[in-house]
């Protein structure tokens, strides 16, 4: 390993330089503001500091650094991933500061929506302004220090010009960066202009073989399986990014890194993972086993990232593949699996103008069907679903927002979480009190009927998720969960003792 | 097949909205071509940014680059000058 210096420091604020106590969903909880805690316990649960080497490298680090930092090693640049806390000495040498952030200012889901209903800015923004006004990175910026932003958000700084010249941001880095980085770089280092902005084209995109390959462990064993998705959602912008599936090589050598250097865990990454080499969007069980076998050689705990609820139901009817699946993953009575998941809205009529492909290979007419029976096979296979539904799309009418009321309380009996993202049309924050615009009635009974889901199930599924974290820790989130409990109850929106 | 290239030069930089029709005149410049650099010697962050984002919308899939100043057409790209 390189022992510096390092021209090339990679790094974000806490709120994701964190392995959030190996549970991936405390992660979350920084797209909130602090609820009945201070904010510095609230960050103590949803975002503790990570362990560090004597350089300050994080022994784990987000997925998406771990990536860049590949690419950038890989040119031959000496570049590494640093912790937040750990910047001051290596920005005295460093030429360029390059940073990640699944949410930089707020704006996406669900901070947003938190945001929305609380009138209260999530830690996660609080912690990125912090980040950024560093004096270290002050100082160094004030030096020449060139300065890159990227991931997930950064379509975000293009709403926020005053913030881009503020804090002297150089470049802004949108869609697939494993290339174009590596150009950026390498024009810093030569004193060429570097563009304000640029955005990633499909020529940008690396193909398979093209394709870094973390050098270092990441946050709670996150491996790629899959980049794209060929559903086409409209309000998605993944469906941008042509489908490549990696080869199992690719996928064992980052399985190898984690677990050498100490990673207990493996979450599978793609939008869909029972996609993977899959036949269009019919799961096969040959490639889909194949693949979890050679994980579970090096990891007992298994989960993954995202499915699809049609790929759930069609994976099952077919070939019995997530009962097969389940018994492999999860073979103690206790074992279970979480996974996120889009059931976006229950309106056959939205789905066919946003999704039209979400149901395929079924049609998506028989949308809410769909939905209903993937929780139910997920509920017998021990698969926890985390599912998001979308409130408030420009073409959402009440009757939308009533028919999924309706799919959310048929889902009651299936343990399950449903979380509403309120859509903040992106319009709305050229006013300054964009956070102010409150959802309309059905929508907050929708939000409603949802918490009264998650309540019913809370206590249960808390019960596996939290069964291997530090006494204190889970004090902690019980003291969190008993709170909310007691304002629904409050709120009349569950009653008293529902459990 | 090989990538097609166009650097366009913002001539003028307007003060208000961009009116539609100008945009739909950069989109469909832009649509035609896999890369793209945008020269404006104008430094307007916020104006910038408001036609970025308005570009961006409209399922614009080239690759896109927005310089402030200080680069020319390079070898091989197709050129045009807009107002906005």
């Amino acid at each position: 390993m390189n022992d510096g210096p390092f021209d090339v420091i990679i790094s974000t604020d806490r709120t994701l330089m964190s392995n959030h106590h190996g549970k991936e969903f405390l992660g979350f909880m920084t797209t909130s503001p602090p609820i009945a805690v201070p904010e510095r316990l609230w960050m103590a649960i949803a975002a503790p500091k990570v362990n560090v080497d004597k350089l300050g490298r994080p022994l784990e680090a987000p997925y998406g650094l771990r990536k860049i930092e590949a690419a950038l090693v890989d040119a031959g640049i000496r570049a590494a991933v640093i912790d937040p806390d750990h910047l001051k000495r290596h920005l005295k040498v460093a030429k360029v500061l390059a940073i990640g952030h699944h949410d930089y200012f707020a704006l996406g889901p669900p901070s947003s929506e938190w945001w929305v209903l609380t009138g209260k800015e999530p830690v996660n923004s609080k912690s990125f302004r912090n980040f950024i006004q560093k004096p270290e990175i002050r100082s160094a910026k004030r030096k020449g220090l060139k300065i890159i932003v990227g991931g997930p958000a950064a379509w975000q700084w293009l709403w926020m010009p005053d913030s881009f010249e503020k804090w002297g941001i150089d470049t802004i880095v949108e869609g697939e960066a494993d290339k174009l980085v590596v150009k950026l770089v390498e024009d810093a280092f030569s004193g060429k202009p570097l563009p304000i902005y640029v955005r990633a084209g499909l020529g940008d995109s690396p193909r398979l073989e093209e394709i870094p390959l973390i050098r270092h462990a990441s946050v709670n064993g996150l491996v790629e399986i899959m980049r794209g998705c060929p559903r086409g959602c409209k309000f998605c912008s993944v469906n941008l990014k042509p489908l490549r599936c990696y080869t199992l090589d690719m996928i064992e050598k980052e399985l190898q890194v984690n677990a050498s250097e100490g990673v207990r865990r493996c979450l599978l990454h793609a939008e869909d993972v029972l996609l993977y080499g899959a036949d269009g969007i019919k799961p096969r069980p040959e490639p889909l086993m194949s693949l979890h076998n050679m994980v579970k050689k090096y990891f007992s705990d298994v989960c993954w990232s995202h499915v699809s609820l049609s790929a759930i139901k069609y994976a099952e009817e077919s070939s019995s593949l997530i009962t097969h699946l389940s018994e492999l993953l999860l073979p103690r009575e206790s074992d279970m699996l979480g996974v996120e998941v889009g059931i976006e809205t229950g309106s056959v009529r939205l789905a066919r103008r946003l999704m039209p492909s979400k149901a395929a290979p079924y049609s998506i007419e028989s949308w809410p069907e769909v939905v209903r029976d993937a929780f139910a096979i997920m509920h017998e296979a021990k698969i926890i679903p985390a599912a998001t539904i979308i409130i408030g799309f420009p073409e959402e009418s009440s009757e939308d927002v009533m028919r999924t009321i309706e799919l959310v309380e048929d889902l009651r009996e299936f343990r399950s979480l449903i979380v509403p993202m309120y859509f903040v049309p992106l319009g709305a924050l050229k006013n300054k009190e964009w956070y102010r615009a409150q959802p309309s009635e059905e929508q907050m009974e929708l939000m409603k009927v949802c918490l009264m889901h998650d309540i019913t199930w809370i206590n249960r599924i808390s019960n596996w998720y939290l069964s291997d974290m530090s006494p204190l820790a889970k004090i902690l989130l019980r003291s969190v969960i008993f709170f909310l409990r007691k304002i629904a109850e409050w709120y009349n929106l569950i009653e008293k003792g529902n459990s | 097949m090989a990538s097609r290239g166009l650097f366009i030069r913002i001539n003028s930089l307007k003060n208000g909205n961009p009116s539609k029709e100008r945009l739909d005149t950069i989109t469909n410049l832009i649509n035609g071509y896999d890369q793209v650099i945008i020269n404006s010697d104008d430094k307007n962050v916020h104006k910038m940014f408001e036609i970025l984002r308005q570009i961006t919308f409209r399922n614009v899939t080239a690759a896109l680059s927005l310089y402030f100043g200080k680069v020319t057409c390079p070898e091989g790209y197709d050129s045009a000058v807009v107002d906005l």
